[in-house]
């Protein structure tokens, strides 16, 4: 009888965990001096993100450039914007996961010169995700949701319908921000 | 982004500028006489037109030389891009209304090139029934300029005038042909517009 109850409650696990989707919540983002909110400490994408981990459930990863971009607004759109012109791959730190083992992935990135930043290609370009499910989200100040063309191209995936967040409304207005991730989230 | 492929940004933009020197090549006379002659009101809006157009015309070819990264990348220009792409977004705005009051002060011009002055003459001078093209070319042209002041508003145009939407927001759930239906519609609204206060100008002068 025991050992029926012990092999019931391992199937029922099994079921369960296999039943219950891996989530990884991927994103760049950027603190120091950033258009319409100043100096900060914390990036306005990394707030998004953290809304969508903690609703969802899912796994956090920062993706990080190896060289961190100037600290200077003007300084670091100058270097964004001869990554794009030259569609350079900028180093990254490594990363311990492997997004290609999630069922969906969130990626999010702020919106520099209507694409992604370049660290994101470099990162999205490591893994196979072809026919993954990708939830793309943003920050941005008046340009919406861009870089998503780039972003299937690159990745090949199912890019659902995305989430585009004013960067100052992220960083000073969290609950509006709350509503709109709790709104898009489902 | 309003461009699938970046480069044609790029190309349009530097085809425009051709096109550009050549018509101010082609009208230089106009230049020339700038400083000539008796400046009426009528005479003051043209200039004042003309004169922010080519401030409009040089930032915008200056900036878009500085954020240009395929046709103009041999430069080298690797500063300066903060203060071109605000240029170039403020001063494409602007530009954009004054070339529809540009078209709007030389409308006469145009159409008579076109044959469309011809055309609504010799409807009008023709049989009574035929004044219908008259009419119905006038509703028109005030449906599409109601149309145009209403995708001002709605695109909020304003905000880019002055700045309060820093950045170029593509609506891709209304797309490309609505974009240029609105655009198009907008400029009919300022040259109506203009078209309105300089007869009223003329009116006066006259008077």
């Amino acid at each position: 009888m025991k050992k029926l109850i012990l092999i019931l409650l391992t199937v029922l696990m099994g079921v369960s965990m296999a039943a219950e989707k891996k989530i990884l919540v991927a994103y760049y983002s950027r603190v120091d001096e950033n258009y319409g909110v100043g100096e900060i400490t914390k990036g306005n994408t990394e707030i998004v993100a953290e809304m969508i981990a903690k609703k969802t459930g899912g796994t956090l990863l920062h993706v990080e450039p190896a060289k961190e971009y100037p600290k200077k607004y003007d300084d670091c759109i100058n270097v964004a914007k001869k990554e794009l012109a030259q569609d350079a791959r900028p180093a990254i730190k490594p990363v311990n996961m492997n997004p290609e083992e999630f069922d969906e992935i969130y990626i999010g990135y702020p919106v520099w010169w209507g694409e992604m930043p370049m660290p994101m290609f470099t990162f999205l370009e490591k893994y196979n995700l072809k026919g993954k499910t990708i939830h793309p989200f943003v920050t941005h100040e008046g340009s919406g949701l861009s870089g998503v063309q780039r972003l299937k191209k690159v990745t090949g995936a199912n890019v659902t319908a995305g989430l585009a967040i004013y960067g100052h409304v992220a960083q000073n207005e969290r609950e509006k921000a709350q509503k709109e991730v709790d709104k898009w989230v489902k | 982004m309003f461009f699938p492929w970046a480069p044609a940004h790029e190309i349009i933009g530097v085809l425009l500028i051709v096109v550009w020197a050549v018509h101010v090549y082609a009208n230089r006379r106009w230049f020339k006489a700038i400083f000539c002659g008796r400046y009426n009101p009528y005479r003051i809006v043209q200039t004042v037109v003309n004169c922010v157009m080519l401030v409009c015309a040089l930032f915008l070819a200056i900036s878009g030389v500085m954020l240009s990264n395929h046709v103009f990348a041999f430069l080298g220009i690797e500063s300066g891009a903060s203060f071109a792409r605000t240029a170039h977004l403020l001063a494409s705005h602007w530009y954009f209304v004054f070339i529809a009051l540009h078209i709007g002060l030389h409308v006469n011009v145009i159409f008579s090139r076109l044959g469309i002055a011809r055309f609504i003459a010799g409807a009008s001078g023709a049989a009574s029934s035929s004044r219908g093209v008259v009419v119905v070319s006038r509703i028109a042209v005030a449906l599409a300029s109601a149309y145009g002041v209403y995708a001002f508003i709605e695109r909020g145009l304003w905000k880019y005038l002055t700045l309060q939407q820093p950045f170029f927001f593509m609506d891709m759930e209304r797309g490309y042909v609505l974009f240029f239906v609105d655009y198009i519609a907008m400029i009919v609204a300022f040259a109506v517009a203009i078209i309105f206060i300089s007869s009223l100008i003329r009116l006066r002068q006259r008077g």
